[in-house]
């Protein structure tokens, strides 16, 4: 039987739900923003779900996005997910978003680099090398500033001139363009949910092991006092 | 010698401020924050004092500030608290300050009359109406006494306003230097008394406005200064927000339409490809306002909008502007009056295209409709970077102080604004000084535990039943604040026929004459919106009760601040916690703020919001709040006002 896949999406600000049916795209929704993607995000799967004659019982994988991304959204989703994961024994897999947001970018770059602002001059970014069987993470989802980044780019693959994407281009576009990587025309592809199921699929085949109840978000934001003395450099 | 001895010499019962004051009483919280001053002089940090109405604010920053010698700039929100620190602070800081210093106050462009355009005026009064050529006279005889050229001064000003646009010294028809009345410039006399003095007073609309302008790279208005004091600090958000926004509307543009014919008509000139282009403009304009919602509205702006009929229509305004531009060109040699017409056309031709093309990832777009009029906007997600690059390089110290800046107990509770003022933990001092009035014996916090909550459909009909119980118990003698339009109509209309109290109703009249019948009316009750949370200072039996509707939760329908709110949570923000909650704490406090205003006052805070105490953040309000004890029963209420 094929392998139904749920993909839930509350990264914002565009959050999405996605069916799939093995490789087969059923449907993709993405709220639009100001909509409020947490109060609409059950109504939205229960539409969908009863839209094409699936009971959530019917489902083999449940995949989500668990951040940096919006707080609320995150928690909605994943809780929303891990809810239907427990009551039914369906396994889940948990995406972050840079990763999704690396997926969505790569053309034929061997080296991405996906950034979200995080306010008060600092990133959330993380390093992916594309190989011919997908793509590995180099440097995993961090949060700092742009000094630091470079920094550890230097360290981790001196010489190199990865591909910037992502919604924290525009907001550092200033600081990047003095920094040796690669800003195309149009450097914000917002990834779809369906992305984030074939994603999820992907991985499953690939014998990534299914979490619930110990999936949280990836909360990258230390506390405020920390966060404070990361943002003045002291 | 030690803070602590300095502090005793300018405060203590020896002091010069005591032999000066009849029944002097010592003020603790006033000599904390003395010393607070003088710790942030010391360690040359910002300082953010919360202190409360009643603590004698003013003379606890004035007196250090002033003895030590340093230059000071002293910005409000209001002109009441400008004139309350010129007129009646001020003589009393002249008597016991140690060195004598010299102060001048220093209002908007606005403000000052210029000679230049009163003469023109006087030159074309034929076009005026009657009404308008006796106003002129008026002004004639005003300007003859004068020394300071300030509209304020012009006791009994009749009520032309529009006729003071003309002769006010607006920037854009100033020849600076090159000016023949440049002598007898009442701007310039005010600049110069400003340059010259050791402590300036001005609103925090001049200063930032001025902050603004050399961010672009122009000239300044304000002098420099060792301290900057912004008193009535809560406000500056809001105000840097609107200074360090783009903005564009249909009535800047008529304006500028308005004012470019009058300089080519009154040269006597008639060309028509200026009268061509500026029908063009005009029709651009009718456009641009059919293309947003007919009806009053504020909402978002996306790119998605700019491909639509408002992007266009916006494109056709910048159209008809560069058109207007190459048709004054020629005109320029004959009517040199109208070179800031261009350079205005030009500066809003940038605006516009500034916020079509959403050329800056950190702001907000949004518009609004009101009428026949439609503003866009672009405003900055946050302020705190701004004020970072700008302010805290314009001089050595910055204090702050109002009487609602911390939305809770410890240095925590000033985290909110902090942000917003671009302030790290660790770089700047914070204190909560305690209230200097009776809160645990001379107040009652009652919030209901019957009534239904907010969005309960039953809640008006329960809170306007609360109001009629309690205005019985208070005997009238309350100020009822709303957070919304249609929840003080339901409410008015629930018990208008009910209350035997005279009730006063925003709307009905201007806000100063209802003030000032509610000050007269003991027993009268005052139903008001967010106009009246702030800035009402009625001390006295007059105002016995505040009553609060609702927790005044900032809307999120509200387009900046549901932007704010995305881009606070996709930073992994809880944008509930962090902007919504502190946001309504303080403005609480501001509207609850109202009741005490002297030492002899006494009353009841009624927040008819049963959230406040049931639910988990309930507990952040009361610590917010100052001390009044709790209670649930109505009864107790009854008592109190027995």
């Amino acid at each position: 039987m094929t392998l139904r896949c749920l993909a839930l999406d509350g990264s914002g600000p565009l959050g999405g739900v996605a069916l799939l049916e093995g490789d087969r795209l059923v449907e993709s929704t993405s709220c639009p923003e100001g909509s409020g993607f947490g109060v609409t995000l059950y109504a939205r799967v229960e539409h969908l779900l009863t839209q094409h004659h699936v009971t959530v019982a019917d489902l083999g994988l449940l995949t989500v996005t668990l951040g940096p991304g919006s707080f609320t959204g995150l928690r909605f989703a994943l809780g929303l997910a891990k809810g239907m994961a427990l009551v039914h024994g369906i396994p889940i897999l948990g995406i972050s978003t840079l990763a999704l947001q690396a997926e969505a970018s790569q053309g034929n770059h061997p080296w991405i680099l996906p950034l979200r602002d995080a306010g008060q001059g600092l990133l959330f970014f993380g390093l992916y090398h594309a190989l011919a069987d997908g793509l590995r993470e180099v440097i995993p989802p961090s949060m700092g500033r742009l000094a630091d980044m470079s920094a550890r780019l230097q360290a981790t693959i001196p010489g190199e001139t990865p591909l910037c994407c992502g919604p924290g281009v525009a907001t550092h576009l200033e600081g990047l363009e003095t920094m040796r990587c690669h800003v195309p025309d149009h450097p914000h592809a917002q990834p779809s949910a369906a992305l984030l199921g074939l994603m999820g699929l992907n991985r499953w085949r690939h014998g990534a092991q299914p979490a619930a109840l110990n999936l949280e978000p990836l909360y990258l934001r230390p506390p405020q006092a920390q966060m404070q003395r990361l943002a003045s450099g002291t | 010698m030690q803070p602590h001895s300095l502090v005793r010499q300018w405060f203590g019962p020896d002091s010069p401020l005591a032999k000066t004051i009849v029944g002097y009483e010592l003020r603790p919280a006033q000599e904390q924050m003395a010393l607070l001053v003088l710790e942030a002089l010391e360690r040359k940090q910002p300082l953010l004092v919360e202190a409360a109405t009643g603590t004698g604010k003013t003379l606890a920053y004035l007196l250090p500030l002033l003895n030590m010698g340093k230059k000071v700039i002293v910005s409000t929100a209001t002109k009441a608290l400008q004139d309350q620190i010129v007129h009646k602070d001020m003589p009393l800081v002249r008597k016991v300050v140690v060195r004598p210093f010299r102060m001048a106050v220093l209002k908007g462009r606005a403000n000052y009359l210029c000679h230049l355009r009163y003469h023109k005026l006087k030159e074309n009064s034929a076009r005026l109406s009657i009404k308008e050529k006796q106003w002129l006279t008026a002004l004639e005889t005003w300007l003859r006494k004068t020394r300071s050229g300030d509209r304020d001064e012009w006791g009994g000003m009749p009520e032309r306003p529009q006729l003071w646009s003309e002769v006010h010294a607006d920037t854009l028809y100033c020849p600076g230097r090159v000016c023949p009345e440049a002598q007898d410039c009442f701007l310039a006399h005010a600049r110069r008394q400003a340059m010259e003095a050791d402590l300036v007073v001005v609103n925090h609309h001049l200063f930032f406005a001025d902050l603004a302008v050399k961010e672009g790279g122009f000239g300044e208005l304000l002098p420099k200064a060792d301290c900057i004091v912004f008193d009535e600090a809560h406000r500056i958000p809001d105000i840097v927000t609107r200074f360090f926004g783009w903005e564009l509307s249909n009535g800047q543009l008529s304006d500028l339409l308005r004012d470019s014919r009058e300089q080519v008509g009154l040269a006597g000139l008639e060309d028509a490809g200026f009268t061509a282009e500026g029908e063009r403009l005009e029709e651009a304009l009718r456009e641009l306002r059919s293309a947003f919602p007919a009806e009053n509205a504020r909402d978002g702006l996306s790119p998605d909008t700019m491909n639509n009929r408002p992007g266009r229509a916006i494109l056709q305004v910048e159209t008809a502007l560069h058109r207007l531009v190459d048709a004054m060109e020629p005109l320029l040699d004959k009517v040199a009056s109208l070179g800031p017409c261009k350079r205005r056309t030009i500066e809003l031709l940038e605006t516009s295209g500034r916020i079509r093309q959403f050329q800056d990832p950190g702001r907000v777009h949004w518009f609004e409709t009101r009428g026949r009029f439609i503003t866009l906007s672009a405003s900055p997600l946050e302020t705190g970077p701004t004020l970072r690059d700008l302010l805290y390089p314009a001089a050595e110290y910055h204090l702050f102080t109002s009487a609602t800046l911390a939305t809770g107990t410890g240095d925590a509770g000033f985290d909110f604004l902090a942000r917003q003022l671009g302030l790290l933990p660790g770089e700047m001092l914070a204190q909560r000084l305690p209230p200097p009035f009776d809160y645990a014996h001379r107040t009652l916090l009652y919030v209901p535990k019957d009534i239904p909550e907010p969005a309960h459909g039953d809640f008006a009909h329960a809170a306007a039943e609360e109001i009629v119980h309690l205005l019985n118990h208070s005997k009238g003698r309350a100020l009822v604040l709303f957070t919304s339009q249609r929840m003080l109509d339901s409410v008015h209309e629930a018990i208008r026929d009910r209350s035997p109290f005279p009730l006063l109703v925003q709307g009905a009249l201007p806000n100063g004459i209802l003030l000032q019948r509610f000050i007269e009316d003991v027993q009268s009750v005052l139903l008001g919106l967010a106009s009246f949370w702030e800035g009402v200072d009625v001390p006295g039996e007059s105002l016995s009760m505040v009553i609060v509707d609702r927790l005044p939760f900032a809307s999120p329908g509200d387009p900046l601040v549901a932007a704010r709110s995305r881009w606070l949570e996709s930073q992994e923000i809880n944008a509930f916690k962090e902007m919504y909650i502190p946001k309504a704490i303080l403005s609480l406090k501001q509207g609850l703020g109202r009741l005490l205003r002297r030492r002899d006052d006494r009353g009841v805070l009624a927040v008819l919001d049963r959230r406040m105490v049931d639910k988990w953040y309930g507990r952040w309000f009361l610590d917010g709040l100052p001390p009044s004890p709790l209670t649930r029963d109505r009864e107790a209420v009854r008592r109190f006002f027995q």
